[in-house]
């Protein structure tokens, strides 16, 4: 039952992909987690008794989802896909060379993110790319202020250690560096 | 050195600043907008849909349902497909059922004694057989409507194609029907026919299980009597066509059309009841639902109670009793609100009876600090919903109600339950946590209890969940539980 400034389920719909892509970084599989987390917010809809804003439900669902999704696949399939979408790329337009510089380079980082567990892969995700607030991711995973702080911190590690394997990250990481 | 860590650290949140920038402006920029998905080269997710070998799939363009008709399963059989002439193996007439939208990987079809690879964007006639290979998806699209996914492995042919109307053998595979909504209908079971346009969508089954996904405005959603959307096959049941429209901004169902399922052998759809034919009784509710509804999503909550209480008199349906309970719940006036879901919950089918039994639980525990009776309607749940969808939700619940109620042989039964049924729900970890308490301080019984705190470590390790099941383990290695500590 809908409540007040309850948005459309095309509106929900719209949030939940929006998320679910920047959460598994791949378009490919986006349809189908999607779904499931479309079905799992319909399933879990009449539970929603408007005690937070319906944003924060459903960016809930969309994260567990999502973040299930991560955790089925096995590393090795994972490593397989990964290696899989350097050649199939479909999704990016061809470009001038920065264009193709950037694509690159978010190839690259999502790789890298390919490699985080979801534990450290979601809240990264929704603070670093969402932009959400401490308090609010913390809501979404249902743990405290402080484990997404922890979080946080190992997930940083673990990528700057890896960007720092990468050539090209780790160019730029040397370019952000010298900026200072 | 501890500049350097500084720098470092700054370094490293700048880096990860910029990766957070880099994802949000590139990762997005092909369209993510859900009416692109038919284009995308969507295909069902192996394991979402079942395979559903011998099933027939028809395609209308027009009418809503054809009255009766409909055979046996992969009912298609025994009509002949009209483009094709089987005995010398040639089409006759070259019908164009539809497009390919889609090709991944090995897609062949068999024209009469030709057999050839097809490719995005070639015709589908009748006659056809289409064929995925192993590892290939292919997609067709029928024009003006929806399009008729096959996943790998699968098989279908293309029994019929005039007037507008396709349909579909589906011999081998499995498939999924997307209509012009954006979402897919899902079909489960074996033995299913689909019958889809772009505004109405159709089930008939004999077995199996079948399930919609909800439907936007002018898409079409198969539902049960009572609203539920998925539902077993096998038994007598009517089914609804529901579409949702908006009318003054405000979204509402409309059913316009229905089906029956009847169980063995047959199952026949039954001519779509025009909206002029509804009852008048049925009308006067709606729109009074509709009304309360409104004033509710303008947030004047106070009208909605006026209309309720004014015109609704004399009211009793489920559906007027849900959106009652949601008034009376945004007006914190619990009782009443209470109330409202107990009658839903006693006059309700499936889901929407399911919704209101436990939105009157938690009103009666979490507002009224009525634990007796909540656990009692939680209980009553329980009996008639042994397999409800929200299962889960009611055994948590029913868990902690009954616990504050003192009744912690019940709480420990039902968090048992939960844990066997659902052991990696969303509340499985915070079900072990309270088991752990519940055995340790309750129940005096450390020994188990142990076993949920390695339970919750393990599921939720460095979380206050796991603290708080630490202190347990250190409350249990004392050995001296004492009452309420």
């Amino acid at each position: 039952m809908a409540s007040v400034d309850e948005p459309g389920i095309e509106a929900i719909q719209e949030r939940v992909r929006r998320l679910v892509l920047r959460l598994i970084g791949r378009h490919d599989v986006l349809d189908d987690v999607t779904q499931s987390a479309m079905e799992a917010y319909i399933k879990a809809r009449p539970t929603y008794r408007g005690e937070g804003p319906i944003e924060a439900f459903v960016d809930r669902i969309a994260a567990y989802t999502a973040r299930s999704w991560i955790r089925k696949r096995h590393r090795r399939n994972l490593l397989r896909e990964v290696a899989e979408s350097r050649t199939d790329w479909p999704q990016m337009p061809p470009g001038p060379a920065e264009e193709a510089e950037t694509r690159d380079r978010l190839r690259r980082v999502l790789e890298i993110l390919e490699y985080l567990s979801p534990r450290y892969r979601v809240p990264f995700m929704l603070y670093y790319v969402e932009r959400k607030p401490i308090k609010e991711i913390a809501d979404i995973e249902g743990i405290k202020e402080s484990a997404v702080r922890t979080r946080l911190h190992r997930a940083r590690l673990e990528v700057t250690r890896r960007a720092r394997l990468d050539p090209v990250l780790s160019q730029w990481f040397e370019e952000l560096g010298g900026k200072e | 050195m501890n500049d350097r860590r500084d720098t470092d650290g700054r370094k490293e949140d700048e880096l990860m600043l910029q990766m957070g920038d880099l994802i949000r402006q590139e990762l997005p920029r092909t369209d993510v907008s859900s009416s692109k998905w038919m284009h995308r080269g969507w295909k069902p997710a192996p394991g979402k849909i079942a395979a559903l070998a011998g099933a027939a799939i028809l395609v209308a363009g027009g009418a809503i349902l054809a009255a009766g008709g409909l055979g046996r399963h992969g009912s298609g059989r025994g009509v002949p497909p009209v483009a094709v002439d089987r005995e010398h193996g040639t089409v006759l007439e070259k019908a164009v059922a539809g497009r390919v939208s889609l090709a991944e990987g090995d897609i062949v079809v068999v024209r009469g004694q030709e057999r050839r690879a097809l490719r995005v964007g070639d015709e589908i006639v009748a006659g056809d057989t289409v064929e995925a290979a192993p590892g290939s998806a292919v997609g067709i699209r029928y024009e003006g409507g929806p399009t008729i996914l096959l996943d790998e492995g699968g098989r279908l042919e293309v029994a019929s194609s005039q007037a507008g109307s396709l349909r579909i053998d589906l011999l081998d595979g499995m498939v999924a029907v997307r209509t012009g909504a954006g979402w897919p209908l899902s079909v489960r079971g074996a033995n299913a026919e689909v019958r889809v346009d772009a505004a109405v969508a159709a089930v008939r089954a004999e077995s199996g299980r079948i399930v919609t996904a909800m439907a936007s405005e002018g898409g079409v959603e198969v539902v049960r009597s009572d609203g539920g959307r998925s539902f077993e096959v096998g038994r007598s049941q009517l089914l609804d066509l529901r579409t949702w429209t908006t009318t003054d901004g405000v979204q509402a169902p409309a059913i316009v059309g229905r089906l029956a399922l009847v169980a063995g052998e047959t199952a026949a759809a039954v001519p779509a009841k025009e909206p002029e034919e509804l009852d008048q009784q049925t009308e006067k509710t709606t729109s009074l639902i509709v009304r309360i509804q409104k004033a509710l999503e303008a947030g004047d909550v106070d009208a909605a109670i006026a209309l309720i209480e004014k015109s609704g008199k004399g009211q009793s349906g489920t559906r007027f009793n849900l959106i009652a309970g949601e008034a009376y719940r945004q007006a914190g006036m619990w009782p009443e609100a209470a109330e409202a879901y107990l009658a839903a919950a006693e006059s309700g089918q499936g889901q929407q009876a399911e919704r209101a039994f436990l939105r009157a639980a938690s009103i009666l525990y979490r507002k009224m600090g009525k634990t007796g009776e909540a656990a009692r309607v939680l209980d009553d749940y329980l009996e008639r919903f042994p397999s409800g969808t929200l299962l889960d939700e009611a055994l948590y619940l029913g868990g902690v109600v009954h616990a504050k109620s003192g009744n912690s042989k019940r709480s420990r039964e039902l968090f048992e339950r939960y844990l066997s049924t659902f052991p990696s729900g969303p509340q499985a970890a915070r079900v072990h946590l309270t088991l752990a308490k519940l055995l340790a301080m309750k129940l005096s019984d450390c020994a188990s209890a142990v076993d949920h705190v390695e339970a919750v470590v393990k599921k939720a390790p460095g979380s206050h969940m796991a603290e708080e099941a630490s202190k347990i383990a250190v409350y249990c290695k004392k050995g001296e539980p004492k009452e309420g500590k």
